[in-house]
Protein backbone atom coordinates (compact mmCIF):
# COMPACT_ATOMS: atom_id res chain seq x y z
CA UNK A 1 0.00 0.00 0.00
CA UNK A 2 1.90 3.03 -1.18
CA UNK A 3 0.18 6.00 0.28
CA UNK A 4 1.64 9.43 0.59
CA UNK A 5 1.77 10.05 4.26
CA UNK A 6 1.00 13.62 5.23
CA UNK A 7 3.93 15.50 6.73
CA UNK A 8 1.93 17.31 9.36
CA UNK A 9 -1.25 16.96 11.38
CA UNK A 10 -3.88 19.63 11.68
CA UNK A 11 -4.54 19.82 15.41
CA UNK A 12 -7.72 21.45 16.69
CA UNK A 13 -8.41 21.54 20.41
CA UNK A 14 -11.87 22.91 21.19
CA UNK A 15 -13.33 23.52 24.63
CA UNK A 16 -16.91 24.66 25.34
CA UNK A 17 -15.67 28.18 26.02
CA UNK A 18 -12.77 28.56 23.66
CA UNK A 19 -10.86 27.36 20.62
CA UNK A 20 -7.65 26.40 22.41
CA UNK A 21 -5.38 25.26 19.60
CA UNK A 22 -5.69 25.39 15.82
CA UNK A 23 -2.40 24.71 14.05
CA UNK A 24 -0.26 22.38 11.98
CA UNK A 25 1.83 20.10 14.18
CA UNK A 26 4.30 17.26 13.77
CA UNK A 27 3.31 15.15 16.73
CA UNK A 28 0.58 15.02 19.36
CA UNK A 29 0.43 13.16 22.62
CA UNK A 30 -3.05 12.54 24.04
CA UNK A 31 -3.88 11.44 27.58
CA UNK A 32 -6.23 8.51 26.94
CA UNK A 33 -7.97 6.68 29.75
CA UNK A 34 -5.31 4.00 29.75
CA UNK A 35 -2.18 6.06 29.30
CA UNK A 36 -0.62 8.43 26.83
CA UNK A 37 -1.02 7.91 23.09
CA UNK A 38 1.51 9.34 20.67
CA UNK A 39 0.00 10.38 17.35
CA UNK A 40 2.10 10.98 14.25
CA UNK A 41 0.89 12.02 10.79
CA UNK A 42 -0.66 9.12 8.92
CA UNK A 43 -2.14 7.48 12.00
CA UNK A 44 -4.98 5.01 11.60
CA UNK A 45 -8.44 6.52 12.12
CA UNK A 46 -9.16 6.38 15.84
CA UNK A 47 -11.78 7.57 18.27
CA UNK A 48 -10.50 7.89 21.78
CA UNK A 49 -11.92 8.95 25.13
CA UNK A 50 -9.57 11.19 27.07
CA UNK A 51 -8.77 11.34 30.74
CA UNK A 52 -7.08 13.93 32.86
CA UNK A 53 -3.55 14.87 31.91
CA UNK A 54 -1.29 16.83 29.63
CA UNK A 55 -1.99 17.18 25.96
CA UNK A 56 1.39 17.82 24.34
CA UNK A 57 2.13 18.74 20.75
CA UNK A 58 5.24 19.54 18.76
CA UNK A 59 5.68 22.05 16.00
CA UNK A 60 8.91 22.35 14.02
CA UNK A 61 10.44 24.73 16.53
CA UNK A 62 8.42 24.53 19.71
CA UNK A 63 7.01 22.02 22.09
CA UNK A 64 3.78 23.01 23.86
CA UNK A 65 1.44 21.37 26.27
CA UNK A 66 -1.80 22.12 27.98
CA UNK A 67 -3.54 20.50 30.87
CA UNK A 68 -6.95 19.04 30.10
CA UNK A 69 -9.60 17.03 31.86
CA UNK A 70 -11.65 14.49 29.97
CA UNK A 71 -13.11 14.69 26.51
CA UNK A 72 -12.92 12.92 23.18
CA UNK A 73 -10.62 12.97 20.24
CA UNK A 74 -11.01 11.96 16.63
CA UNK A 75 -7.80 11.00 14.89
CA UNK A 76 -7.55 10.82 11.11
CA UNK A 77 -4.36 10.46 9.03
CA UNK A 78 -4.08 14.21 8.51
CA UNK A 79 -5.94 15.75 11.40
CA UNK A 80 -6.67 15.44 15.10
CA UNK A 81 -9.81 16.96 16.54
CA UNK A 82 -10.02 17.17 20.32
CA UNK A 83 -13.08 18.14 22.36
CA UNK A 84 -12.05 18.75 25.90
CA UNK A 85 -12.10 21.05 28.85
CA UNK A 86 -9.13 22.91 30.16
CA UNK A 87 -8.29 21.66 33.63
CA UNK A 88 -9.69 24.10 36.16
CA UNK A 89 -6.66 24.34 38.44
CA UNK A 90 -4.40 25.07 35.49
CA UNK A 91 -6.48 27.88 34.12
CA UNK A 92 -4.35 30.71 35.46
CA UNK A 93 -1.01 29.21 34.45
CA UNK A 94 0.19 30.13 30.98
CA UNK A 95 0.93 27.11 28.85
CA UNK A 96 4.47 26.71 27.74
CA UNK A 97 5.49 27.97 24.35
CA UNK A 98 2.18 29.58 23.42
CA UNK A 99 1.87 32.96 21.81
CA UNK B 1 -54.74 74.83 20.82
CA UNK B 2 -53.11 73.21 23.87
CA UNK B 3 -51.99 75.39 26.71
CA UNK B 4 -48.30 76.10 27.18
CA UNK B 5 -48.21 74.48 30.59
CA UNK B 6 -49.64 71.23 29.18
CA UNK B 7 -47.02 71.11 26.46
CA UNK B 8 -44.21 71.76 28.93
CA UNK B 9 -45.47 68.90 31.11
CA UNK B 10 -45.70 66.61 28.11
CA UNK B 11 -42.14 67.39 27.02
CA UNK B 12 -40.87 66.79 30.53
CA UNK B 13 -42.57 63.42 30.70
CA UNK B 14 -41.21 62.35 27.32
CA UNK B 15 -37.74 63.39 28.46
CA UNK B 16 -38.08 61.20 31.55
CA UNK B 17 -39.13 58.25 29.43
CA UNK B 18 -36.19 58.87 27.16
CA UNK B 19 -33.82 58.76 30.11
CA UNK B 20 -35.24 55.41 31.14
CA UNK B 21 -34.96 53.89 27.66
CA UNK B 22 -31.45 55.28 27.37
CA UNK B 23 -30.46 53.63 30.66
CA UNK B 24 -32.04 50.34 29.61
CA UNK B 25 -30.16 50.48 26.36
CA UNK B 26 -26.87 51.02 28.19
CA UNK B 27 -27.57 48.07 30.49
CA UNK B 28 -28.53 45.79 27.58
CA UNK B 29 -25.45 46.85 25.64
CA UNK B 30 -23.19 45.79 28.50
CA UNK B 31 -25.03 42.49 28.98
CA UNK B 32 -25.14 41.88 25.26
CA UNK B 33 -21.39 42.39 24.85
CA UNK B 34 -20.73 39.75 27.49
CA UNK B 35 -23.26 37.29 26.05
CA UNK B 36 -21.99 37.87 22.53
CA UNK B 37 -18.42 37.20 23.55
CA UNK B 38 -19.43 33.94 25.21
CA UNK B 39 -21.47 32.83 22.21
CA UNK B 40 -18.77 33.66 19.69
CA UNK B 41 -16.08 31.90 21.70
CA UNK B 42 -18.18 28.78 22.14
CA UNK B 43 -19.39 28.57 18.55
CA UNK B 44 -16.46 26.50 17.23
CA UNK B 45 -17.40 23.84 19.80
CA UNK B 46 -21.10 23.91 18.96
CA UNK B 47 -20.47 23.86 15.24
CA UNK B 48 -17.87 21.06 15.18
CA UNK B 49 -19.32 18.75 17.81
CA UNK B 50 -22.30 17.64 15.65
CA UNK B 51 -19.91 16.77 12.79
CA UNK B 52 -17.74 14.82 15.19
CA UNK B 53 -20.78 12.96 16.48
CA UNK B 54 -21.94 12.22 12.95
CA UNK B 55 -18.54 10.73 12.11
CA UNK B 56 -18.50 8.74 15.32
CA UNK B 57 -21.97 7.31 14.83
CA UNK B 58 -21.68 6.55 11.15
CA UNK B 59 -18.23 4.98 11.52
CA UNK B 60 -19.20 2.83 14.45
CA UNK B 61 -20.67 -0.47 13.39
CA UNK B 62 -24.22 0.58 14.26
CA UNK B 63 -23.96 0.53 18.00
CA UNK B 64 -27.58 0.58 19.17
CA UNK B 65 -28.44 3.34 21.60
CA UNK B 66 -31.87 4.38 22.93
CA UNK B 67 -31.27 8.01 21.97
CA UNK B 68 -30.75 7.04 18.34
CA UNK B 69 -33.81 4.86 18.11
CA UNK B 70 -36.52 6.25 15.86
CA UNK B 71 -40.15 5.62 16.71
CA UNK B 72 -43.43 6.61 15.10
CA UNK B 73 -44.38 9.98 16.50
CA UNK B 74 -47.45 9.52 18.61
CA UNK B 75 -46.43 11.74 21.46
CA UNK B 76 -44.09 14.69 21.09
CA UNK B 77 -42.66 17.41 23.29
CA UNK B 78 -42.01 20.97 22.21
CA UNK B 79 -39.58 23.07 24.24
CA UNK B 80 -40.15 26.80 23.78
CA UNK B 81 -37.46 29.18 24.99
CA UNK B 82 -38.57 32.79 25.45
CA UNK B 83 -37.52 35.56 27.81
CA UNK B 84 -38.92 36.57 31.20
CA UNK B 85 -38.98 40.25 30.44
CA UNK B 86 -40.55 42.18 27.62
CA UNK B 87 -39.47 45.43 25.97
CA UNK B 88 -37.36 43.63 23.43
CA UNK B 89 -39.23 44.25 20.22
CA UNK B 90 -40.53 41.29 18.27
CA UNK B 91 -38.15 38.85 20.00
CA UNK B 92 -40.88 36.92 21.83
CA UNK B 93 -43.88 37.58 19.62
CA UNK B 94 -42.23 36.17 16.48
CA UNK B 95 -41.15 33.08 18.36
CA UNK B 96 -44.56 32.56 19.93
CA UNK B 97 -46.23 32.95 16.55
CA UNK B 98 -43.93 30.27 15.16
CA UNK B 99 -44.69 28.07 18.18
CA UNK B 100 -48.42 28.53 17.65
CA UNK B 101 -48.12 27.54 14.02
CA UNK B 102 -46.04 24.48 14.85
CA UNK B 103 -48.49 23.47 17.56
CA UNK B 104 -51.50 23.69 15.30
CA UNK B 105 -49.81 21.67 12.59
CA UNK B 106 -48.32 19.03 14.85
CA UNK B 107 -51.24 18.54 17.20
CA UNK B 108 -53.30 17.28 14.26
CA UNK B 109 -51.05 14.25 13.85
CA UNK B 110 -49.83 13.55 17.37
CA UNK B 111 -50.27 14.42 20.99
CA UNK B 112 -48.07 17.44 21.61
CA UNK B 113 -47.05 18.61 25.06
CA UNK B 114 -45.19 21.81 25.82
CA UNK B 115 -42.27 22.67 28.06
CA UNK B 116 -42.11 26.41 28.51
CA UNK B 117 -39.19 28.62 29.42
CA UNK B 118 -39.81 32.26 30.22
CA UNK B 119 -42.82 34.23 31.41
CA UNK B 120 -43.75 35.23 27.89
CA UNK B 121 -44.29 31.64 26.80
CA UNK B 122 -46.18 30.98 30.03
CA UNK B 123 -48.57 33.87 29.41
CA UNK B 124 -49.26 32.67 25.91
CA UNK B 125 -49.66 28.94 26.42
CA UNK B 126 -50.87 28.44 29.96
CA UNK B 127 -54.46 28.09 28.77
CA UNK B 128 -56.90 25.26 28.28
CA UNK B 129 -56.24 23.76 24.83
CA UNK B 130 -52.53 23.47 25.45
CA UNK B 131 -51.03 20.65 27.45
CA UNK B 132 -48.11 21.99 29.42
CA UNK B 133 -45.70 19.49 30.88
CA UNK B 134 -43.39 21.87 32.73
CA UNK B 135 -42.89 25.61 33.04
CA UNK B 136 -39.84 27.59 34.08
CA UNK B 137 -40.52 31.26 34.56
CA UNK B 138 -38.22 32.40 37.30
CA UNK B 139 -34.92 33.93 36.30
CA UNK B 140 -34.22 31.68 33.38
CA UNK B 141 -31.15 33.76 32.62
CA UNK B 142 -29.59 32.64 35.86
CA UNK B 143 -29.95 28.91 35.21
CA UNK B 144 -26.56 27.36 35.68
CA UNK B 145 -25.00 24.79 33.45
CA UNK B 146 -25.78 22.12 36.06
CA UNK B 147 -29.47 23.07 36.02
CA UNK B 148 -29.50 22.84 32.25
CA UNK B 149 -27.78 19.47 32.38
CA UNK B 150 -30.43 18.27 34.83
CA UNK B 151 -33.10 19.43 32.41
CA UNK B 152 -31.52 17.67 29.48
CA UNK B 153 -31.24 14.50 31.54
CA UNK B 154 -34.96 14.83 32.31
CA UNK B 155 -35.70 15.14 28.60
CA UNK B 156 -33.54 12.15 27.77
CA UNK B 157 -35.34 10.10 30.39
CA UNK B 158 -38.68 11.09 28.91
CA UNK B 159 -37.44 9.84 25.60
CA UNK B 160 -35.74 6.67 26.77
CA UNK B 161 -38.77 5.58 28.82
CA UNK B 162 -41.04 6.14 25.81
CA UNK B 163 -43.07 8.91 27.42
CA UNK B 164 -42.46 10.85 24.26
CA UNK B 165 -41.41 9.87 20.76
CA UNK B 166 -39.75 13.11 19.69
CA UNK B 167 -38.51 16.29 21.33
CA UNK B 168 -38.40 19.56 19.42
CA UNK B 169 -36.82 22.80 20.58
CA UNK B 170 -37.92 26.19 19.32
CA UNK B 171 -35.71 29.11 20.24
CA UNK B 172 -34.12 32.30 19.02
CA UNK B 173 -30.58 32.13 17.74
CA UNK B 174 -28.32 35.15 17.77
CA UNK B 175 -27.65 35.91 14.12
CA UNK B 176 -26.92 39.62 14.06
CA UNK B 177 -27.75 42.61 16.20
CA UNK B 178 -30.57 43.54 13.84
CA UNK B 179 -32.72 40.44 14.12
CA UNK B 180 -32.56 37.01 15.74
CA UNK B 181 -33.20 33.87 13.76
CA UNK B 182 -35.89 31.47 14.87
CA UNK B 183 -34.57 27.91 15.01
CA UNK B 184 -36.62 24.75 15.23
CA UNK B 185 -34.53 21.70 15.98
CA UNK B 186 -35.35 18.09 16.61
CA UNK B 187 -33.38 17.34 19.76
CA UNK B 188 -34.35 13.69 20.13
CA UNK B 189 -34.07 11.19 18.58
CA UNK B 190 -30.61 12.29 17.53
CA UNK B 191 -30.64 12.44 13.78
CA UNK B 192 -27.40 11.86 12.02
CA UNK B 193 -27.26 13.93 8.87
CA UNK B 194 -25.53 11.90 6.21
CA UNK B 195 -23.63 13.64 3.50
CA UNK B 196 -25.57 13.82 0.27
CA UNK B 197 -23.25 11.62 -1.74
CA UNK B 198 -23.25 8.98 0.97
CA UNK B 199 -26.95 8.44 0.80
CA UNK B 200 -26.65 5.83 -1.90
CA UNK B 201 -24.44 3.58 0.14
CA UNK B 202 -25.88 4.33 3.53
CA UNK B 203 -24.16 1.45 5.23
CA UNK B 204 -20.70 2.58 4.16
CA UNK B 205 -18.57 4.75 6.43
CA UNK B 206 -18.28 8.45 5.66
CA UNK B 207 -14.58 8.42 4.92
CA UNK B 208 -12.87 5.91 2.73
CA UNK B 209 -10.15 3.78 4.20
CA UNK B 210 -9.93 1.47 7.17
CA UNK B 211 -12.58 1.50 9.85
CA UNK B 212 -11.41 3.46 12.86
CA UNK B 213 -10.11 1.97 16.06
CA UNK B 214 -11.93 2.76 19.28
CA UNK B 215 -10.28 3.35 22.60
CA UNK B 216 -11.71 2.04 24.99
CA UNK B 217 -14.39 0.79 22.52
CA UNK B 218 -17.17 2.09 20.30
CA UNK B 219 -19.97 1.29 22.67
CA UNK B 220 -18.61 2.98 25.84
CA UNK B 221 -17.62 6.07 23.87
CA UNK B 222 -21.02 6.43 22.21
CA UNK B 223 -22.85 5.80 25.45
CA UNK B 224 -21.26 8.86 27.02
CA UNK B 225 -20.97 10.88 23.83
CA UNK B 226 -24.65 10.94 22.92
CA UNK B 227 -25.94 12.31 26.26
CA UNK B 228 -23.08 14.80 26.19
CA UNK B 229 -24.29 15.97 22.80
CA UNK B 230 -27.83 16.55 24.07
CA UNK B 231 -26.52 18.49 27.05
CA UNK B 232 -24.33 20.57 24.82
CA UNK B 233 -27.23 21.39 22.52
CA UNK B 234 -29.32 22.56 25.45
CA UNK B 235 -26.61 24.85 26.81
CA UNK B 236 -26.15 26.12 23.29
CA UNK B 237 -29.85 27.02 22.86
CA UNK B 238 -29.91 29.00 26.08
CA UNK B 239 -26.72 30.91 25.43
CA UNK B 240 -27.89 31.85 21.93
CA UNK B 241 -31.31 32.84 23.16
CA UNK B 242 -29.88 35.06 25.91
CA UNK B 243 -27.50 36.80 23.52
CA UNK B 244 -30.33 37.32 21.02
CA UNK B 245 -32.60 38.70 23.75
CA UNK B 246 -30.06 41.31 24.84
CA UNK B 247 -29.41 42.26 21.23
CA UNK B 248 -33.15 42.63 20.59
CA UNK B 249 -33.65 44.71 23.72
CA UNK B 250 -30.71 46.91 22.82
CA UNK B 251 -32.21 47.61 19.41
CA UNK B 252 -35.70 48.18 20.80
CA UNK B 253 -34.46 50.62 23.40
CA UNK B 254 -32.30 52.40 20.86
CA UNK B 255 -35.35 52.91 18.66
CA UNK B 256 -37.40 54.06 21.64
CA UNK B 257 -34.75 56.64 22.55
CA UNK B 258 -34.69 57.91 18.97
CA UNK B 259 -38.48 58.11 18.83
CA UNK B 260 -38.53 60.06 22.10
CA UNK B 261 -35.99 62.46 20.62
CA UNK B 262 -38.22 63.01 17.55
CA UNK B 263 -41.26 63.50 19.75
CA UNK B 264 -39.43 66.06 21.90
CA UNK B 265 -38.37 67.95 18.75
CA UNK B 266 -41.93 68.04 17.42
CA UNK B 267 -43.39 69.12 20.75
CA UNK B 268 -40.75 71.81 21.23
CA UNK B 269 -41.58 73.20 17.80
CA UNK B 270 -45.28 73.43 18.68
CA UNK B 271 -44.40 74.96 22.04
CA UNK B 272 -42.23 77.64 20.44
CA UNK B 273 -44.91 78.44 17.86
CA UNK B 274 -47.55 78.91 20.56
CA UNK B 275 -45.19 81.01 22.66
CA UNK B 276 -44.30 83.17 19.68
CA UNK B 277 -47.98 83.59 18.81
CA UNK B 278 -48.80 84.76 22.30
CA UNK B 279 -45.86 87.23 22.29
CA UNK B 280 -46.98 88.61 18.91
CA UNK B 281 -50.49 88.92 20.21
CA UNK B 282 -49.37 90.84 23.28
CA UNK B 283 -47.16 93.14 21.16
CA UNK B 284 -50.06 93.85 18.83
CA UNK B 285 -52.24 94.73 21.77
CA UNK B 286 -49.64 97.15 23.13
CA UNK B 287 -49.10 98.74 19.69
CA UNK B 288 -52.81 99.17 19.16
CA UNK B 289 -53.13 100.73 22.61
CA UNK B 290 -50.24 103.15 21.93
CA UNK B 291 -51.71 104.15 18.56
CA UNK B 292 -55.10 104.70 20.11
CA UNK B 293 -53.56 106.93 22.79
CA UNK B 294 -51.53 108.92 20.21
CA UNK B 295 -54.67 109.66 18.19
CA UNK B 296 -56.33 111.28 21.18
Amino acid sequence: MSKDLPATLKLKVISPTDLLVDEEVLEVSLPSLEGYLGIFPGHRPLFVALGRGLLAYKRSDKHSELSIQGGYAEVLPDHVLVFTERAKDEKSQPTEGQG
Amino acid sequence: MPALIDLRRRIKSVKNTQQITQAMKTVSTAKFKKAQREVLQARPYWKTFPDFLRDAVSLSVRVPHPLLEKRAEEKALLVIITSDKGLCGAFNSNLLAAAQEFYEEKSKVCELKLILFGKKAHQQFNRSPYKVERTYTDQIQKLLEEDLNDLSRFLMQQYIFCRTDAIYVLSNEFKSILAPRIVLLKLLPIEIAHDREDQKNDEMPVTAGPLPDWEPGASPILHTLLPKYVEMQFVHFFAESIAAEHAARMMAMDNATKNAEDLIDDLTLVLNKIRQASITKELLEIMTAVEALAKK
